[in-house]
């Protein structure tokens, strides 16, 4: 399952420079936008990487590339002087830069209250993606800023600030797009998904507590996601994850709701044969009255009609699972592949 | 990590045995926290009873002492103040009711008074040793005293008092004819107690027909009393263990009432208390109507059943642990006989019984592990105008061996789900004299009523309040629910009571809970302890561990129920009578206070708590059984608070046969079946009672017991009212 969520910081707000006549303002802005547009390949490269199947090896380290890309950046800026003794653009670009720096390296403690996250999440994911949120917030501020101090430069210094629309620029506005309409379904995918990765290990402990309580809440996960997925509906036509998403959460909310209520029955019956099979064995055989041996009997007959239908539910549901992730996967794959573009670099 | 609360074992005391138990005095759990930080050793300790030497006892002082310095939450320091305390403790734990040591043995011993506890973490002095050995004289002294006054008729026609106070305030005697003059009272008192005083008229001749039975009450006193002190000098563990531990625990109890010092073989008594399966010897006693101590069942599988040799009904004449000498049995009540059974942690025990056929035979058991039925989850339907389910929860069970194997809250939800199968209307968790137990266990219980959010807050010695959670997201019940509790429900049970409160999610009903908000966790008696760097070494068995309170919890709201308990959303009239033994009148509990921090969650909208209760109050008016019951548990404890005891014959037959009408009254509204409710069981366990012989006893004992509830019955009145209210929703 492909549960990378893209990168979708940085810079599409655009250093594009055009300016009466050259000046040390262009200059010194160019500077910064020749950093953005190294650090802009890089994104790509690794934004291409991931869309269109390559080796963990390989997104790996075109994901190095980006980090060492603002990395350079962080250096080469932090070294120019305030232009005309006003150092607030540079500065807005540097705070930026440590911001995107930190997100691209998950190293959210920096940035977030990671305290306050954990006592606010219900788990670990729940912590790290509102991590990432809180994280990405303070992104959209500093980019703001940026922008912001970025025309006033311009403004000041008579630099025309022009859209960039190089093929560059026009793939990372589609990927931009693309990634974000996966990641809003990848989400509400995941929810149910990793909520019956919980319902699972409950059932493997023999946990009824946790069985019911996780069963409860996967089927208003996927509720819940269903109700979402028609007002998210098809990227530009392209119905595949839709379809796909659907799939799978109609699948969880038919598992919570009606393949595995009576789950805890079987606990309970297994359990109530235990007890019996006690009181059974502890009395000698010739103490066994016709309708102790009736009742043992019947105990058994239940609980190897509980352990068949358990059995078989469980093994239906394991292959439509398997059949209907796999399905997912290939789909979310084809959909980026498809909608990405390719990079002919 | 896990947490786990713990029950309280107290420290045993000598003389424990002067007033007449109340009939209502319900077992008395005192529980605890404990966060199992470290891997435990259980059940696989084997028992050391070999009397270990004053150094062993002095180095084991010195571990302790500085464990609890560096990691118990209140941060006290080993002082003056600490000794005083300690050599005070020790003392009344040697000599509860003062008639054991002389005011000059006191005297001698003061010079310790002010430097016992510094000297212990100094391993200096020879304060134990020196005890050691003057306790046992004043035993065997004693010992021979109640022989002395035993040799002569005891003056019943005599008017005399005697007066104790419960407070260990009264001085010791100061000669030792002062000290004979007490016992001479205390046998007195007990010849009194064992006298057969019927509800008859006393006339004349059947004075003299009581008096003539006096040579037979007197050699059963004398037996009795002798075997309370022969039970001290050949303790199971050893006679100077014994006195070691008591001597740890005066340090201990100091530092908050539910910190104390145990061996390994305790330690497993204290975890079978609070687990679905125990060591055990597999039998249970009753009382035959000629006071004998019989066996009234056997437990399928277990010890005693197994050895094919005991049969129900055989009457048990004396038991001998290990090769220790026997305990003769004659007069000794159920009470006694259930105590020395359960206080000892050996796992050999040799019975004499007397079978039915008048034969006497030597059976000899060893313990093994099986289910303590008493400790499981019972849920029954109540059926009357509605169908309400009930859950009784006796203690938050886990497994010790596997802290992470579902616990009490799984049979929680599973009795629930047998109940919903029923169509249950609404839902009653009975946690009434529930003392706690696993903490993770109350977490997940709360997780069955709540969906998510935090569950209470948690702080360690010196840190910053920590939010708790369930592990599970979602709920298992939804319906309406009403939790029952009294004032010995404690610690895990009120921690579950003040979350379900704060999120409007149960109606509290009963009286203030025990008011115990702090955790302990069992530690390996080792210097190198620190728990607040997760330093935490595997224990040495034979340096005991200690139960140590390492941390408060508070509610979501901040506030605390330390002391003050939980007080419940409805009141019902106490009729357990146990407000001695709360948390407020421990004099080292620690002190109630609230913590500030930022909390996020979402209570639902509040329950008609004042119309419940006024709806309530009227039917307790109404209810003349009720009342009744209220009134005679106020006249026993006009006799039972009195701390003179007016001493002479005739006094004794007046108040005696006053105490036996009201008790009889009370058992008379005690058995008599309420009209609101039948009690059935769900189609799952009356499967298993059918050829469950022992569990279907069992349950017939507890469902007869919810019949005449009187306080389940008006709880059963106000679950009709929430019902109605949340249908007019």
């Amino acid at each position: 399952m492909k549960n990378i969520l893209f990168i979708t910081l940085l810079l599409l707000c655009t250093f594009g420079v055009y300016s009466q006549d050259a000046n040390k303002a262009s200059e010194y802005m160019s500077i910064m936008g020749n950093k953005h547009t190294e650090i802009m390949e890089n994104v790509w490269d690794y934004t291409s990487s991931v869309a269109h199947g390559k080796s963990a090896r390989k997104v790996e380290k075109r994901r190095k590339e980006v980090i060492k890309s603002v990395e350079d950046a962080q250096k080469t800026i932090g070294k120019m002087d305030p232009f005309n003794n006003d150092a607030s653009f540079r500065d807005s670009v540097l705070s930026y830069l440590n911001i995107s720096h930190i997100v691209l390296t998950e190293n959210y403690s920096k940035i977030v209250d990671m305290e306050a996250v954990a006592e606010q999440s219900y788990d670990d994911m729940e912590a790290y993606l509102l991590a990432q949120k809180l994280a990405n917030e303070k992104l959209d501020v500093a980019e703001n800023m940026m922008v912001q101090e970025q025309k006033s430069f311009a403004a000041a210094n008579n630099i025309k600030l022009i859209e960039s629309n190089d093929q560059l620029s026009r793939n990372m506005k589609k990927a931009s797009e693309v990634i974000n309409y996966y990641n809003k379904v990848y989400l509400i995918f995941f929810k149910s998904n990793k909520q019956e990765v919980y319902l699972m290990e409950a059932m493997s402990k023999s946990d009824v507590n946790a069985i019911e309580q996780n069963r409860g809440v996967l089927s208003k996960f996927s509720t819940e996601g269903l109700s979402m997925m028609d007002t998210l509906k098809s990227y530009h036509g392209d119905i595949s994850m839709s379809t796909a998403t659907k799939q799978m959460l109609k699948f969880y909310k038919e598992e919570s709701e009606v393949k595995l209520k009576t789950l805890a029955n079987y606990f309970i019956e297994k359990e109530k044969f235990d007890k019996i099979k006690v009181a059974f064995d502890s009395k000698s055989q010739s103490s066994r009255t016709k309708s102790d041996v009736d009742n043992f009997n019947n105990a058994v007959n239940a609980l190897n009609k509980a352990s068949a239908d358990y059995n078989s539910i469980n093994d239906a549901l394991n292959k439509n699972r398997t059949e209907l992730i796999n399905n997912w996967n290939n789909v979310a794959q084809a959909f980026l592949d498809k909608n990405i573009p390719k990079n002919k670099k | 990590m896990k947490n786990i609360l713990s029950l309280k074992r107290k420290n045993e005391c000598v003389m424990n045995h002067f007033r007449t138990n109340k009939i209502l005095q319900v077992r008395y759990y005192n529980n605890r926290i404990v966060v199992p930080l470290i891997c435990f050793l259980l059940f696989a300790l084997s028992h050391n009873s070999v009397a270990q030497s004053q150094k062993q006892f002095s180095r084991q002082a010195f571990n302790m002492l500085t464990l609890l310095e560096n990691n118990h939450y209140s941060e006290k320091k080993i002082d003056q103040k600490l000794s005083e305390s300690s050599w005070t403790n020790f003392f009344n734990y040697l000599d509860p009711y003062h008639v054991i040591f002389l005011a000059k043995d006191l005297e001698n011993f003061a010079v310790y008074k002010t430097n016992m506890a510094e000297n212990a973490k100094n391993q200096q002095g020879n304060f134990l040793e020196d005890i050691t050995k003057l306790y046992k004289i004043r035993l065997e002294e004693t010992d021979s005293l109640i022989s002395v006054i035993c040799s002569k008729p005891i003056l019943l026609y005599e008017k005399d008092t005697l007066v104790y106070s419960s407070d260990n305030s009264k001085i010791f005697p100061v000669s030792q004819k002062e000290q004979k003059r007490t016992w001479e009272k205390l046998i007195k008192n007990r010849a009194l107690m064992f006298l057969n005083i019927s509800d008859n008229r006393y006339t004349k001749s059947r004075m003299d027909s009581l008096l003539k039975c006096e040579p037979a009450v007197r050699e059963k006193t004398e037996k009795y009393e002798k075997r309370i002190i022969q039970r001290i000098l050949n303790k199971p563990a050893g006679y100077e263990n014994y006195l070691a531990l008591l001597y740890m625990n005066s340090f201990a109890t100091c530092f908050d009432p539910h910190t104390y010092f145990f061996t390994s073989n305790e330690k497993r008594n204290f975890e079978d208390e609070i687990s679905t399966e125990t060591f055990s010897f597999g039998f249970d006693l009753d009382e035959t109507p000629e006071m004998d101590i019989k066996i009234s069942r056997l437990v399928p599988g277990g010890p005693a059943w197994n050895s094919n040799l005991l049969k129900q009904g055989d009457v048990i004449l004396k038991l001998r642990w290990n090769n220790n000498k026997s305990i003769d049995l004659t007069g000794a009540s159920l009470e006694e006989v259930s105590h020395m059974l359960k206080e000892s942690s050996n796992d050999k025990l040799t019975l004499t019984v007397r079978k039915a056929n008048g034969i006497s035979e030597e059976v000899t058991l060893t313990k093994a592990k099986i289910t303590a039925e008493e400790n499981l989850v019972k849920g029954v339907i109540l059926k009357g105008e509605k169908k309400i389910g009930y859950i009784s929860l006796p203690g938050f069970y886990t497994e010790w061996d596997n802290p992470n194997e579902p616990g009490c809250a799984n049979d929680v939800a599973k009795e629930i789900i047998k109940l919903q199968a029923d169509t249950i209307e609404g839902l009653i968790l009975d946690i009434r004299s529930n003392g706690g137990g696993s903490m993770t266990e109350a977490l997940n219980l709360a997780g069955i009523f709540i969906d998510e959010g935090p569950l209470c807050l948690y702080q360690q010695r010196g840190q910053k309040p920590i939010i708790m959670k369930d592990m599970n997201r979602g709920t298992v019940y939804n319906g309406p629910l009403i939790v029952m509790v009294n004032s010995l429900s404690a610690s895990a049970s009120e921690l579950i009571s003040a979350t379900l409160q704060d999120y409007h999610r149960a109606l509290i009903v009963g009286n203030p809970t025990f008011g115990k908000a702090s955790g302990q966790i069992i530690l390996p008696n080792d210097t190198s302890v620190n728990v607040s760097q997760n330093r935490v070494p595997n224990g040495n068995p034979e340096s005991g561990y200690v139960v140590t309170t390492t941390f408060k919890f508070y509610r979501v709201t901040g506030s605390s129920h330390q002391l003050s308990g939980v007080i419940p959303d409805v009141s019902l009239p106490d009729l357990y009578r146990a407000n001695d033994e709360r948390e407020i009148m421990e004099k080292t509990s620690l002190p109630k206070d609230s913590v500030i921090k930022k909390v996020f969650y979402n209570p639902l909208p509040p329950l008609p708590v004042k119309q419940l209760s006024i709806n309530s109050k009227k039917r307790c008016d109404n209810n003349a059984a009720l009342k009744q019951t209220s009134s005679l548990l106020d006249s026993l404890d006009f006799y039972y608070k009195k701390d003179t005891i007016i001493l002479d014959l005739v006094s004794y037959i007046n108040v005696k046969k006053n105490i036996n009408r009201i008790l009889k009254e009370i058992e008379k509204s005690d058995r008599s079946d309420n009209k609101t409710f039948s009690v059935l069981n769900s189609k799952q366990n009356n499967e298993i009672y059918k050829l469950d012989e022992y569990s279907r006893e069992v349950n017939e004992q507890f469902t007869e017991s919810l019949k005449s509830d009187m306080l389940l019955e008006e709880t059963y009145g106000i679950m009709n009212d929430l019902i109605n209210y949340y249908k007019l929703k």
